[in-house]
């Protein structure tokens, strides 16, 4: 391996250029008309233009990747997260090219990318999936149906089996509304999906949503780099991770790491991998899906362990085996993450566009951000609006929080409506210092979140301290200024600029 | 030095703020609002990070982010709200579902807007009739971009003042 295409864009495609240079890689850069002067773009030592914005025509096309491949003379594709990543036929077309693809086989893609496959190659693998039953008809389901719930245990969720989106389906906490629900769920099932079979799954009450970081050689070792706790989500999107888990001891670390390394050996799993679990208050987990691809929150597991995780994506994928055993990893301190999104939490998490005014990216020790922004660039809609990751590190969960709300509150930002005031509201939250946390956290706590509006007399002072500053400049020109009868003639200084302006901070 | 500020785009209300740098106490300012009195020293400004643009300031102050409208400037037709026929976000017009004259109910879904990832269906705030569509399947729309013009269906109209 010696010359790596990143086949994606913003903070991923940065992180990953980094990563390869320090591996000593030549780096291929490819991007959309709207990020010619994205930082991915510039970083690497070459970069390819694709084509139109949208992402069919430009990050999907998997045709024109393999084309810059060739002309660029790559031989090795790191698809990052999103676009191609998790794409089977991409990662088979690829090594069909003769390139090197950063990733797992594509059979293993294919397997983990189906949900009743990799159920069932969990079951197989004893790897525990939430409890269903499938009747063959509906008349078996209403006999069979009451003895079956007792069985699984209430609450209990009826679900329609051609469904999705929530249609048909209904949360049942006694015995008794079992068979009106029953068929309610039928009536709505055949309306929607014209199939009126139903399911029956146990309902996992105020869950957690933890998944284990996996890695995987060509020589069949295989390690687990410990948990990663992802409660925090919106629109079943993450915006808060953090390890390791608040309510994680090390009996259910091992029963839940142990499990996610039967599934990886299950289907032979190369490079990095993640398995994703839902935990119940009782501790009894159950599997939801693998992420056969490097994930967006890797970098907290890098803090704790002190991996480098692409590094070792790329050195596996070389055909490197892996430098160290399960025994000589270690989870050590505290580390979280904040997702910071060009999106509107106040206003059901709407995305957001904008070019960005003034940005300010506060480093320090224990802070580690990894950004795919820089100042003056438009935010546009075409892709997911991710700006930057916020991590801090602590050697204790104290410390990795005092460390991330500090983080969120000097990370400056203006032009652009982000979610920073939000998640800061999340790490000041009580709920949260108390590891309180589950899938229901944000619907719990922030429902109703509102920014604060109110200026009060000492901000707007300090507003009007900056207008005067910004037209006038420092005293004693603003002395002179409000002496004078025409308060409006502005005076050209260094002050005197349309751009925005702060004092202190990196330029 | 005067300057006026209003707290949204469309408020009415005004707040006036006089500022004057203190002649003797260099980098000293003394505000006043209304029979308020604040003295403040630019110092405070290292913590803080301001933007303007077309009379809409920003300001983050530790860790906080506030909005105030420069009241010098004119004031802006009212904000998209519920139910508007507006694009309330930038991004690209994936479905037109109505045709000029159709008749729609309140609540029905008139288009879908698509923008990273996310799809938002504006829907129709009243019943009536679609009177023009201003936008087309494949365009690309601006956040507050009119969508639709909606006229009252005739029998939603108020009835004639008879006695």
């Amino acid at each position: 391996m010696h010359k790596l295409l990143v086949a994606n864009r913003g903070e991923i495609a940065v992180r990953i250029i980094r990563a390869a240079r320090e591996l000593s890689l030549r780096t291929v850069a490819v991007y959309s008309e709207v990020d010619r002067d994205a930082p991915h773009t510039h970083l690497a030592d070459e970069a390819y233009l694709l084509g139109p914005p949208e992402p069919a025509q430009s990050y999907l096309d998997s045709a024109r990747l393999l084309d810059v491949a060739r002309t660029s003379g790559a031989d090795a594709v790191h698809p990052g997260y999103g676009f191609l990543a998790e794409n089977a036929v991409f990662a088979e077309d690829c090594r069909r090219a003769g390139l090197l693809y950063v990733g797992p086989s594509a059979e293993a893609i294919r397997q983990m990318g189906s949900k009743i496959l990799s159920k069932q190659i969990a079951e197989r693998a004893g790897v525990p999936v939430v409890p269903s039953y499938h009747a063959p008809d509906a008349t078996t389901l209403a006999q069979q149906g009451p003895d079956v719930a007792a069985r699984l245990g209430y609450p209990i969720l009826v679900k329609a089996s051609a469904g999705g989106g929530g249609k048909g389906m209904r949360i049942v906490e006694r015995p008794a509304d079992l068979l009106p629900a029953l068929e309610a769920g039928a009536r709505e099932a055949q309306q929607a999906f014209g199939d009126a079979t139903l399911l029956l799954e146990k309902y996992i009450l105020h869950p957690r949503h933890i998944e284990v970081q996996v890695l995987g050689d060509h020589f069949g070792n295989r390690v687990h780099l410990f948990e990663r706790e992802c409660s925090i989500q919106r629109r079943h999107q993450k915006i808060v991770e953090e390890t390791p888990a608040p309510a994680v001891d090390a009996a259910l670390r091992q029963r839940l790491t142990s499990a996610a390394l039967r599934l990886a050996a299950a289907v032979q799993y190369t490079n990095a991998g993640t398995v994703e679990f839902l935990v119940g208050p009782d501790g009894d987990f159950y599997f939801l899906e693998m992420n056969t691809r490097i994930q967006v929150e890797h970098p907290i597991t890098e803090l704790v362990t002190g991996l480098d995780l692409v590094h070792q994506q790329l050195r596996i994928a070389r055909g490197e085996p892996l430098a160290f055993t399960q025994e000589q990893v270690s989870q050590r301190g505290h580390a979280i993450e904040c997702r910071l999104y060009a999106e509107d939490p106040a206003h059901g998490f709407l995305p957001a566009t904008g070019r960005i005014r003034v940005l300010r990216e506060p480093y320090g020790p224990g802070r580690r951000i990894d950004s795919g922004i820089t100042l003056h660039q438009e935010i546009t809609p075409y892709y997911d609006p991710i700006l930057a990751k916020l991590i801090s590190y602590g050697a204790t969960r104290q410390e990795a929080l005092w460390r991330m709300q500090a983080l969120l509150r000097d990370y400056t930002i203006l032009g652009v409506t982000t979610n920073r005031q939000f998640l800061l509201d999340v790490m000041t939250a009580a709920a949260f210092a108390a590891g309180e946390t589950d899938t229901a956290f944000l619907e719990r706590h922030f429902a109703a979140w509102q920014p604060t509006v109110t200026v009060s007399d000492e901000v707007l002072a300090l507003i009007v301290l900056g207008e005067l500053l910004q037209r006038h400049g420092p005293y004693p020109d603003a002395l002179a200024a409000t002496a004078s009868a025409a308060p409006d003639i502005a005076v050209t200084t260094p002050w005197h600029r349309y751009d925005g302006w702060r004092i202190g901070g990196r330029p | 030095m005067r300057f006026s500020y209003r707290r949204s785009a469309t408020d009415e209300q005004v707040i006036e703020v006089d500022i004057v740098p203190l002649p003797d106490r260099a980098g000293v300012y003394r505000v006043t609002v209304g029979e308020h009195v604040i003295e403040l020293s630019d110092q405070l400004l290292h913590h803080a990070a301001f933007f303007k643009e077309a009379g809409e300031i920003t300001l983050q102050f530790e860790g906080r982010e506030y909005h105030l409208f420069d009241a010098s400037q004119r004031r802006r037709p009212a904000p998209i709200g519920a139910g508007d026929l507006r694009a309330p976000m930038a991004g690209k017009i994936i479905h037109v579902l109505v045709q000029p004259g159709e008749h729609v109910k309140a609540g029905a879904t008139l288009l879908i807007l698509e923008a990273m990832k996310m799809e938002q269906q504006i829907t129709a705030p009243r019943d009536g009739v679609v009177a023009r569509l201003l936008c087309r399947v494949g365009d690309q729309v601006t956040a507050g971009t009119d969508l639709v013009m909606l006229e009252p269906t005739p029998a939603a109209l108020p009835e004639p003042h008879t006695r």
